[in-house]
């Protein structure tokens, strides 16, 4: 900055100002009055953009997700969509799908497990593996395999097991906890 | 550092051209005259800014914009600043800048070889124009959708391309979610793209012959453009920051108002501020047809921005200078004229007056009810369908067909001939003290225009009560012994900070059935009902909602004749004849909103 030019001549330099100091003066004001003028309306934009979080409107309660009657004790793997109020912005979409869960009876089993279907590596939906192999579940994006009880055929993308969710049979009525994981690391960590 | 400067340096020359911008001399020394056009500059780019902020949070389309424009401005933060930031800032370039071209015009600074400079300055006041208007239209809600019907319309008349032109603008025949995305992409893309291209032919002008100074002024160089010109800059700059922000601190940063309701009439539609003079221009040629609608509001307008063009041409001249300030004084002179009319004509019509406080209080249901989340039909649904809208319109529509809304001072709404008494704090103390005034009692703010004036109430009001003794002949109805029956009906409507005292002494009067109120009304256990209203709860909740459901119900006025019925019953039922009836849910959303409304200093 003081590498440029300074001219010879200020126009209405008072007589007991120092030249020198009113020319500090004029830097100090050209600067910092650029700074804050700019600073002004793109830091009330940066706030606007940084401080756009989206809040979750509760914690994780028990979900209504089957009827026991729609998970026989056979051990085969089915998908139920999860539905619950969600909000969007500034739209409240009523009982919309929020997830789902694969729930698993073995035989004799009264409480069903259940699995997140969302692939713990990037977040993509587990399918079900084509033929009966050791897999069970097969991730369609990265191939990650995963078996019956949701632990994974390494080596795998996925850095950890398919996430299990708390369930709770209660009459008919099959309920799950439905929580979400922080993706990509080993660690299972509840998303905030 | 110093290296990544020579390394620029080395590839596009940027420290010698830095060096050169900021070192460059300025004829005539710096001045703060020419910090003006820079300011202009400068509010482009908070524009470009806060533009590209807002749109970050904004969302085109016919149930997104509204929605998302409230979601920013009440729930993000500082979106509410944002946006006035962003639409203060648009009204003071368009200030800025017509008083730029009029100094232009006034010292000759268009003259050759200053012309496509000139220009160039006059087509961004155009595009300004024009994204001030697109920037109204984006929030979608009342104001704006109404103004892109109007305007779309006059549009539409123009001879051979209107109807093309309107489609184009509109993305189809009609007001759609198309429009929305095209105005955006029109305010946010196309437009200000324009103004910058104008903005730089403006500049090179403006670099290649230097500033325009007095005739007889040096042009000797006095000091240097960095720091002499732009520590002056930068202050003109804050000062306009400052006055902007002082601006939205007094008004406040919030101008949304309900969303648009394309079925509903709204009688408070205006255009943005510097439209104004055009909407009421253009009325002067209202009954000219639809000639002069376009004449008016489109060849009018076009010829005078046409006639600055020309300036240059014979600007050289004595009489053609003298002839162009005149043109710039006169045309600015005819938009204040009609600005400040239309300003004036709106402040003492008592019409839009109303329409304005019911724009008001639309706007507040709709900020209340989108505030649990809007649903997926979007806010004008909400509106239509959710009890607390429908309860507001059943207001604006039916009762305000009858009663009046307002306190003393004239603030809500203002019926020109109430047939029915004004509800501003019904069943407060004051109302129920009026209506106890024999003179105030058949005023058109209580039972004057109604059949109840002749009524069994009034004769008692004004003659028996002033006349009425008790068994040791002192008058019963006191100032005192009145206010006391107001403090206890007021009391039964659930006002706060009542006087108990004399909420028990009022209670006597009310269930005294030999010479008080219970000798036609029922109060609790007093009296009986089938000749006047039922005081019990007298302006609660479930009074309200029992009144407004079925006002000739015997609990009511059920002793009147059904030609001194004159309030229809608004519960929907099997056999109603009422198109206005409405559901239980409604009626109370109404009761809700009418007591709600008693905390408020004025309506």
């Amino acid at each position: 900055m003081t590498k440029l030019p300074v001219s010879q001549t200020h126009s209405g330099t008072s007589p007991e100002a120092p030249p020198s100091r009113r020319r500090l003066l004029a830097h100090l004001t050209a600067l910092v009055g650029s700074l804050m003028s700019f600073l002004i309306p793109g830091g009330l934009g940066l706030w606007h953009l940084a401080g756009s979080k989206h809040k979750r409107p509760q914690g994780p309660m028990l979900i209504p997700v089957a009827t026991l009657d729609q998970v026989p004790d056979d051990g085969k793997p089915r998908r139920f969509p999860v539905r619950a109020d969600r909000r969007s912005g500034w739209t409240l979409l009523p009982q919309v799908e929020i997830g789902s869960v694969y729930l698993i009876r073995s035989p004799g089993q009264k409480v069903p497990q259940a699995l997140h279907s969302r692939c713990p590596h990037a977040g993509c939906t587990i399918a079900l593996a084509p033929a009966e192999q050791e897999a069970v579940f097969r991730c369609p994006c990265h191939r990650s395999l995963f078996r019956a009880d949701g632990s994974r055929i390494e080596p795998s993308p996925s850095p950890r097991d398919m996430d299990p969710l708390e369930c709770v049979v209660q009459g008919n009525r099959v309920l799950v906890r439905f929580e979400n994981f922080v993706l990509g690391i080993q660690e299972r960590i509840v998303e905030s | 550092m110093n290296r990544l400067l020579q390394w620029l340096e080395d590839r596009i020359g940027f420290r010698s051209w830095l060096k050169q911008r900021l070192g460059a001399p300025l004829p005539g020394g710096p001045s703060w005259a020419r910090t003006l056009p820079r300011v202009l500059a400068f509010l482009f780019l908070v524009q470009i800014i806060t533009g590209f902020f807002l749109w970050t949070s904004y969302s085109p389309g016919e149930n997104t914009s509204w929605e998302s424009t409230y979601y920013l401005s009440y729930h993000l933060p500082g979106g509410a600043w944002l946006l006035a930031l962003h639409r203060l800032a648009a009204s003071a370039m368009i200030v800025l800048a017509v008083v730029h071209l009029l100094a232009v015009v006034l010292v000759r600074a268009y003259l050759p070889p200053r012309e496509l400079t000139y220009w160039s300055g006059l087509l961004m006041l155009v595009v300004l124009f024009k994204l001030g208007l697109t920037g109204h239209w984006l929030p979608g809600d009342q104001k704006a959708y109404w103004s892109t019907q109007v305007v779309t319309s006059v549009l539409g008349l123009l001879p051979g391309v209107g109807e093309g032109l309107k489609q184009l603008v509109l993305g189809g025949s009609q007001y759609n979610h198309l429009t929305l995305t095209r105005l955006l992409a029109v305010h946010a893309g196309l437009l200000p793209l324009v103004f910058g291209l104008l903005l730089w032919v403006h500049l090179v002008g403006c670099r290649r012959h230097g500033p325009w100074l007095p005739p007889g002024r040096s042009r000797q160089p006095q000091g240097t453009y960095w720091p002499d010109q732009v520590w002056r800059n930068a202050v003109a700059a804050l000062v306009v920051l400052g006055v902007l922000g002082g601006l939205m601190w007094h008004w406040g940063p919030h101008a949304l108002t309900a969303p648009a309701q394309p079925a509903r009439e709204f009688a408070a539609a205006r255009p943005a501020w510097f439209f104004l003079f055009l909407f009421r221009f253009r009325q002067e040629f209202e009954h000219w047809g639809p000639w002069g609608e376009v004449l008016g509001a489109l060849v009018l307008p076009a010829a005078a921005v046409g006639v600055l063009f020309l300036f240059p041409f014979w600007g050289k001249w004595r009489l053609g200078h003298g002839l162009n300030v005149l043109i710039a004084l006169g045309l600015l002179g005819t938009a204040g004229y009609y600005t400040a009319l239309a300003w004036y004509e709106d402040a003492h019509d008592r019409e839009f007056q109303n329409a304005q406080w019911l724009a008001q209080k639309e706007t507040q249901v709709a900020l209340q009810l989108a505030q649990s989340g809007i649903p997926p039909q979007g806010a004008r649904w909400m509106m239509l369908h959710r009890a607390e809208g429908r309860a507001w319109y059943l207001f604006a529509d039916s009762c305000l067909k009858c009663h009046s809304y307002h306190d003393a001072q004239g603030r809500g709404y203002v019926h020109p001939e109430p047939s029915a008494p004004n509800l501003w704090r019904f069943a407060s103390v004051e109302w129920v003290l009026g209506l106890l005034d024999p003179k105030q009692i058949t005023q058109a703010h209580y039972f004057g225009n109604t059949p109840l004036k002749e009524g069994d109430m009034v004769s008692f009001v004004q003659q028996d009560m002033p006349e009425a003794e008790d068994d040791e002949g002192r008058r019963i109805f006191t100032p005192e012994a009145l206010r006391a029956v107001a403090t206890a009906l007021a009391a039964e409507a659930g006002w706060p900070n009542l006087d108990a005292q004399l909420v028990e002494k009022g209670r006597r009067l009310l269930a005294d059935d030999s010479s008080g109120c219970a000798q036609c009304h029922k109060f609790h256990d007093a009296g009986e009902l089938g000749s006047a209203p039922d005081l019990t709860g007298y302006g609660s909740l479930e009074w309200l909602v029992g009144m407004i459901s079925d006002p000739n119900h015997e609990r009511f006025y059920g002793h009147l004749d059904s030609q001194q019925q004159t309030m229809p019953a608004f519960l929907v039922q099997p056999n109603s004849t009422n198109p206005a009836a409405v559901p239980h849910e409604v009626i109370e959303a109404l009761a809700r909103w009418l007591i709600a409304q008693r905390n408020r200093p004025a309506p």
